[in-house]
């Protein structure tokens, strides 16, 4: 049978390093920003088919490539947020509804993660980026199309926020 | 639940997280379908996830039971009447692993999480029993009729959590059809389902949920009764519905009527407005396969003719405002170009300042659409409309001037648009503080026309104030609380007075910390960061009464740029 030979490009080896290095870390923030593993994972697959697009048109790679990437995904996951689908449903709840594996032994903690989920989006944006993620104040505004200062006011209520969840957390201050 | 002490969130998350990752057969799955070397269906269909679950399960019971042959015996019952591909397998534990990787090759991936955990015993709930609670509580709920759910499809599984006091429950799903696949990279969800709890064995139904999938008239019509009703007049005014027959659309109309609802707006389905206003959202919300603005067709070009002289927006102003055109798909006489803001442009460039707050501002200027003789091009009629959308992704970024800018603002749109341009190529990234340059570019912003007020009205979430609206409703400018942090440094003498001529300061807020961050009082605070070599330098954090008296100071010495 013959096998035909393909050219492996730059956007090739970039957008399979890419995918090995981030989807676990896209899927983890497009899953605490939907509340459903399987949108999180239809998200997932639609920012790839986007960084193809927009990688495969680029001469130069993005110099921030995490928080260009991110930025693809909350886009990603804010254009499912707008259908009437995900508006009618508390997805806060799908968590605690999914059965538990057969094999799994330990049970998770999901106290952090169910309080990010229900968080306003804007806070939980914020958060995702900056603490979980570790961008920057700037990567995380560059990701959000926000101004720094905008990001850093909107981290300081997220931090209030999550505060009254859990007391006598240490949170790293934004500006660092 | 873990201490938060020393550790951060993105080690909690991470690891509350583990289980949520791709496999490496998924992960080439992703590149060759972003590729577009191999299409993946994006929604699994819950039959093909439940087969797969069961036949998990079966590894891990040791023999079938009579509760176990009436699950298969509905599923296949299921999968038959509602037109599925989807089946059952049985398998050996030993032909477990052939079986899975011969599945991850043929659907290149498997759900991990929906994985059924038991069988029901002796001592459960039987399967015809939660079935007859489920339905039940369904048509109390939602006055579905008998019949009705009888015709659907009923997905039900059994599952044990090990949390501690959790009670075993059967989870019921009535579903009128699964995915229906348009081609290999769409498909259209279910109508609508029903989801069910029902604990075993008390027979106690825990939750009963309606899942509307998507506006589909015949089952918004079903959950009228049940309070349904708001969200079926929402939906009917957003462009989906628009899409539906006449004859659908005049029983939805009729309902809404005789319940006292406005139905004007749908009454002008047929209006040039109304396609508009239909065609609009899928522009904004769908990614463009093709922009025509610089494209060569007649009815195109006499678009843009028609859009200088009827409305004075020209094309370089279109291209300025990141406009796009599109022909219109709906069904009409005429031929129908729509310019509109298209948002898509923005999701994988990277904007500079202004670009980002450029792009808030282009589509205040409205929707356009340009209806054309098919015949001679004749312009028959044009329309535009300026339409509030709060979850536009721009907004929030730039809401510091006004919300609307009309054609006849665009000359002073774009003497704004040159300042910010000017304050862009005067920065230099590594030697300029952004916070600095983000400041100046707020204050060109309120001076063309910002007023906080109109910002904070249109706001997603009531109480939040953006920092002009608290500076304005307060009597407190930025300059002052700059002078103030100054002052105190300089008092203290943490850094002497040439020091601070270089140094970046953030003017922000904060909800004082003994309050209710949803009702509580607001505060003026201040970062100040001093750069020195090698992006080491020091910080100072100060947070203020509403009488510019200190709090709180804090001093960080270290890398200020993360």
């Amino acid at each position: 049978m013959e096998r035909s030979v393909r050219e492996i490009t730059e956007p090739d080896r970039m957008l399979a390093q890419w995918i090995d290095t981030y989807s676990d870390e896209i899927l983890r923030v497009c899953f605490l920003y939907l509340s459903d593993r399987s949108l999180a994972e239809d998200a997932l697959q639609d920012t790839w088919v986007k960084v193809w697009k927009a990688l495969s048109g680029q001469k130069d790679p993005p110099e921030h490539e995490k928080a260009w990437l991110m930025r693809i995904a909350v886009n990603t996951c804010r254009d499912y947020t707008r259908t009437a689908w995900f508006r009618h449903v508390d997805r806060r709840a799908a968590l605690d509804e999914l059965p538990e594996a057969v094999l799994s032994c330990e049970q998770p903690d999901r106290s952090l993660s169910m309080t990010v989920m229900g968080l306003p989006r804007k806070y939980k944006q914020v958060i995702l980026l900056y603490y979980y993620q570790g961008l920057t104040l700037d990567e995380t505004g560059e990701a959000l199309g926000l101004s720094r200062s905008c990001v850093y006011r909107r981290l300081k209520k997220a931090e209030a926020l999550l505060r009254e969840e859990w007391s006598g957390g240490s949170y790293e201050r934004p500006g660092k | 639940m873990k201490d938060p002490e020393n550790e951060n969130i993105r080690t909690i998350l991470n690891s509350e997280l583990a289980h949520v990752h791709t496999s490496d057969l998924q992960k080439r799955a992703l590149y060759e379908h972003a590729k577009g070397e191999k299409a993946v269906k994006k929604k699994w269909s819950t039959g093909l996830i439940l087969a797969l679950g069961l036949t998990l399960t079966v590894c891990a019971a040791l023999a079938a039971t009579g509760a176990f042959d009436a699950l298969i015996a509905m599923w296949n019952d299921s999968f038959s009447r509602m037109n599925t591909t989807a089946q059952v397998d049985i398998v050996d534990e030993p032909d477990v692993p052939a079986y899975l990787e011969q599945f991850e090759a043929s659907y290149g991936g498997i759900k991990e999480d929906l994985i059924l955990s038991t069988v029901p015993g002796d001592d459960d709930l039987s399967l015809e029993e939660a079935v007859r609670i489920a339905e039940s509580a369904v048509m109390a709920k939602f006055g579905t009729p008998e019949a009705e759910l009888k015709a659907m499809g009923v997905y039900p599984y059994y599952y044990e959590t090990p949390y501690q006091d959790s009670v075993p429950q059967w989870q019921i799903r009535f579903t009128p059809r699964t995915d229906v696949d348009l081609d290999d990279d769409h498909d259209h969800p279910a109508p609508g389902e029903y989801l069910v709890s029902v604990s075993s064995p008390s027979g106690e139904v825990g939750s009963c949920f309606y899942y509307n999938d998507d506006f589909w008239p015949e089952y918004a019509l079903r959950c009228w009764e049940s309070g349904s009703r708001d969200y079926v007049y929402e939906q009917a005014q957003r462009a989906d519905f628009m899409k539906q027959g006449t004859e659908t659309r005049q029983q939805f109309m009729d309902l809404f009527a005789g319940a006292g609802y406005d139905t004007a707006f749908l009454q002008k389905a047929q209006s040039d407005e109304a396609r508009l206003r239909l065609m609009v959202t899928d522009i904004c919300f769908a990614e463009l396969k093709d922009d025509l603005l610089s494209s060569d067709d007649s009815f195109v070009r006499t678009a843009v003719r028609e859009m200088e002289s009827r409305f004075g927006i020209t094309m370089e102003d279109m291209n300025a405002c990141r406009f796009a055109a599109v022909r219109s798909p709906q069904p009409s006489e005429t031929v129908d170009i729509c310019f509109s803001y298209n948002f898509n442009r923005e999701a994988a460039a990277e904007p500079g300042l202004c670009e980002t707050l450029g792009s808030g501002y282009g589509c205040r200027l409205g929707y356009f659409m340009i209806c054309m003789d098919p015949r001679t091009a004749e312009v028959v009629s044009a329309v535009n409309i300026i339409w509030d959308e709060y979850l536009l992704p721009s907004y929030e970024g730039g809401l510091l001037s006004r919300m609307f800018w009309t054609k006849d603002d665009l000359p002073e749109f774009y003497r704004m648009m040159d300042e910010l341009r000017a304050l862009d190529a005067g920065y230099v990234a590594g030697r300029d503080s952004e916070s600095a340059l983000l400041n100046e570019a707020d204050k060109v912003l309120l001076r063309y026309g910002g007023d906080p007020a109109i910002c904070t009205a249109q706001r997603e979430d009531s109480g939040d104030y953006t920092l002009a609206q608290f500076l304005y409703e307060h009597g407190l400018t930025e300059e002052a609380i700059i002078e103030k942090g100054k002052a105190c440094l300089l008092s203290a003498t943490v850094c002497a007075e040439e020091d601070l001529k270089q140094a970046s300061f953030l003017v922000g807020t904060q909800y004082d910390d003994t309050s209710d961050p949803g009702t509580g009082s607001m505060h003026p605070t201040l970062l100040v960061l001093l750069e020195k070599e090698n992006d080491h330098g020091m910080m100072w954090y100060f947070h203020f009464d509403l009488d510019l008296n200190i709090t709180l100071f804090e001093e960080q010495e270290g890398n200020i740029h993360g």
